[in-house]
């Protein structure tokens, strides 16, 4: 059995976490984001293979198709580390690990990331900005807001985007061991639920608003979120809706206002 | 703020969307603020930046979907609102203001498209030079991707910008009293749609809690 004489250190972590901003960066149709996640890698490759032919095999074996939510696919980065050192201290099976992993990871990542993110972490914590701008008055205090909205969501982007790195390389191939389903739910409901409270407030703060502005606009805001609610649920599409909700309310402005 | 140094400052926080960073810069909330802070007019960006969040809300950038390109929208509309801020007519502005946001964001949509078909020109190179182990070269070529799309939404922003000063120059002395009486309804109505679009999302994320 060989032995890495480079073995793997903090700051190589740390690197590949700096990197791990851009992993979307070269997004293309053929690969998706597997240059970016090549590019993560860099330090690794570095670190791990001292001659010309291994590190050409290790670049090519991350640059095949790969995807993931960009934020959970540091699970991947960890896996992959930890399955390159295997490779490196000459476990031939570990390659053909490897290119199974990533396959199966492509969609519980991605579909972890999406609803925990995109579909939760990141609504929420806007309407929740949303509504803390609405009610403070001064600008410095909506400078606060936005401080306090930007830190909301990304103390979680930034723990996952590492810690999802740190645990990849500890569970290796057992990562379900530490991705159940069940994993996120706590948090991805603290957000959910904080979220539609701040929801239900900024609806009633908007009805109250345009009540005592006047009938007239009352009326428009009340009907702009009827036919909102109609055309989108026949058309499904944000441009049908959007555009024809907007100008229908102009040309009812241009004529009865 | 010029228009030149205006859209700059709108590729910059655009690369926040997907391709770097995506800490939220990009996000109305935020990129509208820092757009009125630049402008010398905070409270108006604040303003725009809340109506936008909203409206744009639902949008998710995820996968290989072709998403309208909110952010970038979101921007225009603010930095033409903010250009004209001291116009009579602020509501008048704002409505020309989110039609040509609407537009920015169905091309900004195909920008990105654009974008990522260059980037398959940018995997052939990055190939090349992981087959002969250029590790640099490999980051620079990341480096030019980003760079080029800087320029694409920068030089967009800049068309966009240009246009809508043009357009809104021309259109302003026909600009009356009752017409702005009229487009009063832009917010309330933009507020409807708004938050009724980011209410079928929120039934989404309770749905999904569900399974």
């Amino acid at each position: 059995m060989k032995t890495v004489n480079n073995q793997i250190r903090k700051i190589d972590f740390l690197k590949v976490f700096f990197r791990s901003f851009f992993l979307q960066s070269v997004w293309n149709y053929r690969s998706l984001i597997s240059v970016g996640f090549d590019i993560c890698l860099i330090p690794i490759v570095k670190r791990l293979y001292p001659t010309l032919d291994s590190r050409k095999e290790f670049l090519r074996r991350h640059l095949k198709f790969f995807n993931s939510h960009p934020y959970l696919a540091s699970y991947a980065l960890g896996i992959s580390i930890k399955l390159e050192e295997d490779i490196a201290l000459g476990n031939a099976d570990a390659s053909i690990d490897l290119d199974r992993i990533k396959d199966l990871l492509i969609s519980t990542l991605g579909a972890k990331g999406d609803r925990l993110f995109w579909l939760t972490i990141k609504p929420f914590t806007l309407i929740i900005g949303v509504l803390g701008i609405i009610l403070a008055e001064s600008t410095s205090m909506k400078v606060i807001i936005l401080v306090m909205t930007f830190l909301l969501y990304n103390i979680p982007h930034f723990y996952f985007r590492y810690v999802g790195l740190v645990e990849g390389y500890r569970f290796g191939l057992q990562i379900y061991k530490c991705l159940p389903k069940q994993r996120f739910e706590t948090l991805r409901k603290a957000y959910l639920y904080v979220g539609l409270l701040a929801f239900g407030l900024l609806s009633i703060y908007f009805l109250i608003k345009y009540y005592s502005t006047g009938s007239g606009q009352f009326l428009i805001f009340l009907s702009s979120l009827v036919y909102t609610g109609v055309v989108y649920r026949l058309s499904r599409s944000f441009y049908y809706t959007t555009f024809l909700t907007f100008f229908f309310f102009l040309i009812i402005g241009l004529i009865f206002f | 703020m010029t228009t030149f140094l205006t859209s700059l400052v709108i590729g910059f926080l655009a690369l926040d969307t997907t391709i770097a960073f995506q800490v939220l810069i990009s996000q109305p909330i935020f990129a509208c603020p820092i757009l009125g802070w630049l402008f010398g007019n905070p409270q108006l960006g604040f303003e725009i930046g809340v109506i936008m969040q909203l409206l744009w809300l639902h949008v998710i950038p995820a996968g290989a979907a072709i998403f309208p390109e909110g952010n970038v929208a979101s921007m225009v509309t603010c930095a033409i609102a903010l250009n004209f801020a001291d116009s009579l007519f602020p509501n008048t502005i704002f409505a020309l203001a989110v039609i040509f946001g609407i537009i920015v964001s169905y091309l900004g949509a195909w920008m990105t498209v654009w974008d990522r078909k260059l980037n398959g020109v940018i995997l052939n190179y990055v190939s090349k030079a992981a087959e002969k182990v250029h590790t640099r070269k490999m980051a620079s070529l990341e480096l030019v991707s980003m760079i080029f799309y800087y320029i694409l939404m920068s030089g967009f922003a800049f068309v966009s910008l240009l246009t809508a000063d043009v357009v809104i120059s021309r259109l302003r002395v026909n600009f009356t009293v009752p017409l702005e009486t009229k487009f009063s309804i832009i917010k309330p109505t933009l507020l409807g749609i708004g938050l009724m679009l980011t209410g079928f999302l929120a039934y989404r994320a309770i749905k999904k809690s569900g399974n």
